[in-house]
């Protein structure tokens, strides 16, 4: 279980004149990010970057801003030490089963669903990880993929995530996953919704990027990322694939396919299959 | 038919960064949206501008499907790299750490237009002058 983190919330009042410079003065302190709440800035400092000298350092800036002729300054600032949680919790109560296609269904683990003969059905719980099946891309590349993961086939999952694809990819048919994430709670997220799924045993996880696989080859290449990432890999991924093998890749925008495809190109792959949801293009590449 | 709209929420988080923790959570979590697909499209949208604060605005609708628009970076960040800054002055007042001339002002008042409550490039040079006040920059003729 990863230990949840502690946030020190820092609320300070501000007009629509003071607003940006001390959004701009706490993300020079080391805030983590900030938004407005009513009359208030509210930032977030993890604990290590906020200690008293920062709060006088803070305090001493406002007053500064008085001095300049900033109104309507209040030098008294309230911080508030609060735990990281589930912030989605408001959201999943709203969550319902999802038939991504015929037969395969995602549904959270609280919620009843009564399956028809041959209904694969897969269960996340949202947490702190991408990959719920709500998302366009996910449902691409559950579409996308289902063909391509045969019986005894090696699937690797790059940036996991909740684990979502891997799991898919091994309730669907008996084949072996190699799935990894750069986050260690995606990874030990979609660790324990493996075992949620009763296929822990048919998915090896790991922290870590594709610099970490060694000399392995596999049947189909998984990312749903971002296209920055996607590009950035390509030529990794290329060096993993097995020779008839093939990559499913989603987390593009559909108007940037076109750096995709230049970038495969240059790689001697093409896309084979190109299918579109909202804004969201998913792909299935070969080589040439 | 309008979507109605039931909040908006103002964030300001690192481009290509963003995560289901504070700010993001907190903020997104009242509303009932769906922090992670906002996380996944902001962090498509400004893949390539790593590095920089993005101010976001995002809409929440009565059907619990949101929107968002991202702004144009921050006048003080604007403002510190015209003038070759890393960080502003944290006594405005009485330290000055660097200066930008009228001209830099004015381009970044342009950049700026579009997200600025001003009505001409004029008032919204006198608001890019102002953060530049709060930041101990000098701006020179």
């Amino acid at each position: 279980m990863v230990a949840a983190k502690t946030w020190i919330e820092i609320t300070v009042p501000v007009t629509s004149e003071s607003s940006e410079p001390i959004a701009n003065y706490l993300f020079e302190l080391g805030c983590s990010g900030c938004y407005e709440r009513n009359d208030e800035l509210v930032a977030y400092f993890s604990p290590d970057q906020w200690n008293d000298r920062i709060a006088a350092e803070l305090t001493h800036y406002l007053s500064e801003l008085t001095q300049l002729g900033f109104t309507d300054i209040s030098t008294q600032f309230t911080i508030t030490s609060i735990q990281d949680k589930d912030w989605n919790a408001s959201w999943k109560a709203s969550l319902a089963p999802i038939s991504v296609m015929p037969g395969l269904i995602i549904k959270p683990s609280w919620i009843d669903y009564q399956p028809m003969d041959g209904d694969v059905i897969i269960e996340i719980d949202p947490q702190m990880a991408f990959g719920t099946g709500m998302h366009a891309t996910t449902q691409l590349m559950l579409r996308l993929m289902r063909p391509l993961v045969t019986p005894g086939s090696s699937v690797l999952d790059i940036g996991t995530g909740s684990g979502i694809l891997a799991i898919a990819a091994a309730k669907l048919v008996t084949c072996t996953v190699i799935a990894f994430d750069n986050d260690p709670i995606a990874t030990e997220t979609a660790r324990i919704n493996s075992r949620l799924n009763n296929c822990a045993d048919m998915i090896e996880f790991f922290t870590g990027t594709t610099a970490s696989i060694g000399s392995l080859h596999f049947d189909l290449l998984i990312a749903n990322v971002n296209r920055a990432a996607i590009q950035s890999m390509l030529g990794d991924m290329k060096h993993l694939m097995k020779p008839h093998a093939r990559m499913v890749l989603s987390g593009i925008l559909t108007d940037e396919v076109h750096l995709i495809r230049d970038a495969l190109a240059q790689l001697s792959m093409k896309i084979v299959t190109l299918e579109t949801q909202d804004e969201w293009s998913g792909l299935v590449v070969t080589m040439n | 038919m309008a979507k109605k709209i039931v909040g908006s929420i103002k964030l300001q988080i690192s481009a290509g960064a963003a995560t289901p923790s504070p700010p993001v959570g907190p903020a997104l979590g009242q509303h009932g949206v769906n922090i992670m697909e906002f996380c996944k499209a902001f962090n498509a949208k400004t893949q390539d501008k790593q590095g920089l604060i993005i101010p976001v605005v995002i809409t929440v609708y009565a059907d619990r499907t949101f929107s968002f628009i991202t702004k144009t970076p921050p006048a003080a960040v604007l403002l510190k790299i015209a003038a070759g800054l890393k960080k502003g002055s944290g006594e405005p007042n009485r330290n000055k750490v660097g200066t930008v001339t009228r001209q830099q002002v004015k381009e970044i008042a342009e950049q700026k237009m579009q997200d600025l409550n001003a009505f001409n490039v004029e008032s919204a040079m006198r608001m890019i002058e102002g953060t530049a006040r709060s930041m101990g920059v000098t701006v020179t003729d």
